[in-house]
Order: structure tokens, then sequence, then C-alpha cells
């Protein structure tokens, strides 16, 4: 695997000269055409993501991830103040439907009461006055 | 003080409550369309800021 110095047109009269230059061009050539490639595969991930388009319709909720991220590439993750987050998270995530609970629960108290006595339970004995 | 001022009193209170409220919501509002406005206009770098202030509080808390 010799350099072909009889080959190369940039003949100078050096029988290595040539092939060297001719390797050199091609590694030139062969490294704009990969950055050339790297910037074309770089604007087509850019437009895949559309960060911009994103940020213009969901602005607060992409800020929101950038620093999630950020805290995830600082190490924060597995910490206590994360569990300590999640679970204030959770906590307050889960009110609505405690809420949603306790509400129907009281309704259904406050206006079933009246009906499953009625329905449901026994009569009282005839000789204890009702308190209606 | 008799019925009549005491009521008085407390319209007087709940229309300055109800201006005061009225003028917080605004002011907020505005606050957020200026805050939105920035974010869209210059996104790289509110997304660069956010990301550096997230890694700041996850190493903060990593330690």
């Amino acid at each position: 695997m010799g350099p072909k110095a009889p080959a190369s047109p940039e003949g100078s009269g050096n029988g290595h000269a040539p092939g060297i230059a001719g390797r050199v061009d091609s590694i030139g050539r062969a490294a704009a055409s990969l950055t050339e490639e790297l910037r074309g595969t770089a604007a087509d991930f850019g437009r895949a993501l559309d960060l911009r388009g994103r940020v213009q319709r969901h602005p607060y909720l992409m800020v929101a991830a950038a620093a999630g991220l950020g805290y995830v590439l600082g190490g924060g993750l597995f910490t206590r103040t994360t569990a300590r987050l999640l679970g204030m998270a959770g906590r307050v995530a889960a009110l609505p439907m405690v809420r949603s609970e306790l509400v129907n629960l009281a309704e259904a108290m406050l206006s079933g009461a009246p009906d499953t006595q009625d329905e449901d339970s026994p009569r009282p004995p005839s000789d204890v006055p009702s308190p209606s | 003080m008799d019925a009549q001022t005491l009521q008085q009193t407390l319209k007087e209170q709940q229309a300055r409550l109800e201006h005061g409220l009225e003028q917080a919501q605004e002011e907020l509002s505005d606050l957020n369309q200026r805050v939105v406005d920035v974010i869209k206009r210059r996104p790289g770098t509110c997304l660069l800021i956010a990301l550096a202030a997230g890694f700041v509080i996850g190493r903060m808390a990593s330690r």
C-alpha cells in the first residue's frame, strides 16, 4: 500500500510529495463534507425539536423544563430535597381528589340520611313517640 | 355607632378592597404579559438562564 506517486497529477519531481498532497486534499474534502453533514444534521435536529415554536406556544412550560433539566444535570435528582418536593407535589395533586371525596361523602350524608331512615331503617316502635 | 353607619363603613371597605383586588389583578396580568413577551423575544437566553438556575439549585441540593 505505497503511495501512488506516478498516478498523481500534482507531481513536483519528488516521488512522495504528490501522494501526500493528494491525501491531505482528500482528507480536507472529507472533513469539509463531514462538517457540512454535521451542520445539516444539527439544523434538522433543531427543526425537529422546534424549540423556538415550542417556546412561542408554551413559554412557562419550556422554561420550567429547562430549569428541571438543569436541576437533573446539577445532580439534584436523587436527593432528599427532591424527595421532599415530590412528596409535597403529590399531596397538592391529591388534595382536589380528597376534597371532592369529602364533599361527596358530606353530600351523601346530608341528603341521604332522611331517605335511608324512611326506606331502609326499621320504624320505631309505636309506643315510643317519634321526634316529629 | 348605629347600624346604618356600620353598613356604610362596611360598604366603603368592600369597595376599597374590590378596587385593590382589581388593581392587583391588572398589575399581575401586566407582569405576566411582560414576562411572556421577554421569553418569546429571547427564547434561547431565557432557556439558558433557566437551565443554569436549575443546575445551580440542583448543585446546591446535592450538597
